[in-house]
């Protein structure tokens, strides 16, 4: 078991490698520059593929979190905080890669009237707080106050991404590139599918590998308690 | 050089880069740390259980 496990993380540490770096040469040298916004585009690949990864992490967050209310299973409850934690971390790469894209086409780095931006950095400070939470908080509480700011913030996803749907197409200033019939060349595509699986591939053994570490200090624990108890006997 | 010019998409994947290698680095220091408390522990749990059977 310890082996096909052992087999498995250096299989999925290799593809996950191997797709960040196809999906570097991608982006960087097949891709040519867009007509209007020039190099700069090119953070478009890892921004759209990174939130992407954290809604996904945010979707195993809201399943375990509620496994975790309804059964009290530690195994539910570790893996809410990894996906949690490695979901925090995309978040934070979509939310600095955003406002430096941000700075080159608006020439500010956020915009307050940008509901879409708003309601993304409301998620991002959910998360933190969750992730600040499940570090720091009291180990007696923080599992079910967790789950239930985890059960929040992934009910967030849906409403950053509805959040400018209401707006009149004049007044949208995040780009749409996807739903507008963006990327006409096929070799968008190409880099924006190959970006999409490697941060995939990459949040996927990130969450297994820090549901690993959880597994391991609930062991630590373990092993403290058994050792005061035959101390105390 | 990159940074001069294309400075946003430098800062862009750089910011990437580094969070990404933080949090990696992060995760490792823990698995070490954590390695080690559960060494300890089995070392003198180990020793522990030879002390009390030397005793009965």
């Amino acid at each position: 078991m310890s082996h096909c496990r052992t087999v498995y993380s250096y299989f999925t540490t290799a593809v996950a490698f191997l797709l960040v770096l196809i999906a570097n040469y991608y982006v960087f040298m097949v891709v040519p520059n867009e007509q209007v916004m020039g190099a700069v585009q090119r953070v478009f690949y890892f921004h759209v593929a990174s939130a992407l990864a954290c809604y996904a992490a945010f979707a195993v967050v809201f399943v375990a979190s509620i496994t975790y209310l309804a059964t009290r299973s530690d195994r539910a409850d570790t893996l809410s905080v990894a996906a949690g934690e490695v979901g925090f971390v995309l978040c934070t790469i979509v939310l600095a890669t955003g406002m430096i894209w941000g700075h080159s086409a608006w020439n500010t780095w956020f915009r307050w009237e940008e509901p879409r931006l708003v309601t993304f950095l409301v998620l991002w400070l959910i998360f933190l707080s969750f992730t600040v939470l499940r570090n720091f908080g009291d180990p007696t509480k923080t599992a079910v106050h967790g789950s239930i700011l985890g059960i929040l913030g992934a009910i967030s996803v849906p409403i950053v991404y509805v959040s400018i749907k209401f707006l009149p197409q004049s007044a949208r200033l995040h780009p749409e590139v996807i739903e507008r019939g963006g990327l006409k060349d096929p070799s968008y595509w190409q880099a924006f599918g190959l970006s999409v699986a490697a941060l995939m591939t990459l949040c996927a053994l990130l969450v297994w590998v820090r549901y690993r570490v959880g597994v391991l200090e609930q062991r630590v624990i373990l092993l403290g308690d058994s050792e005061g108890e035959s101390y105390g006997s | 050089m990159a940074v001069d010019t294309y400075p946003d998409l430098f800062w862009a994947y750089t910011v990437v880069w580094v969070i990404l290698a933080v949090y990696i680095g992060v995760i490792g220091a823990r698995v070490a740390r954590l390695e080690r408390s559960l060494r300890g522990g089995q070392q003198s749990q180990s020793s522990g259980a030879g002390c009390c059977d030397s005793k009965r």
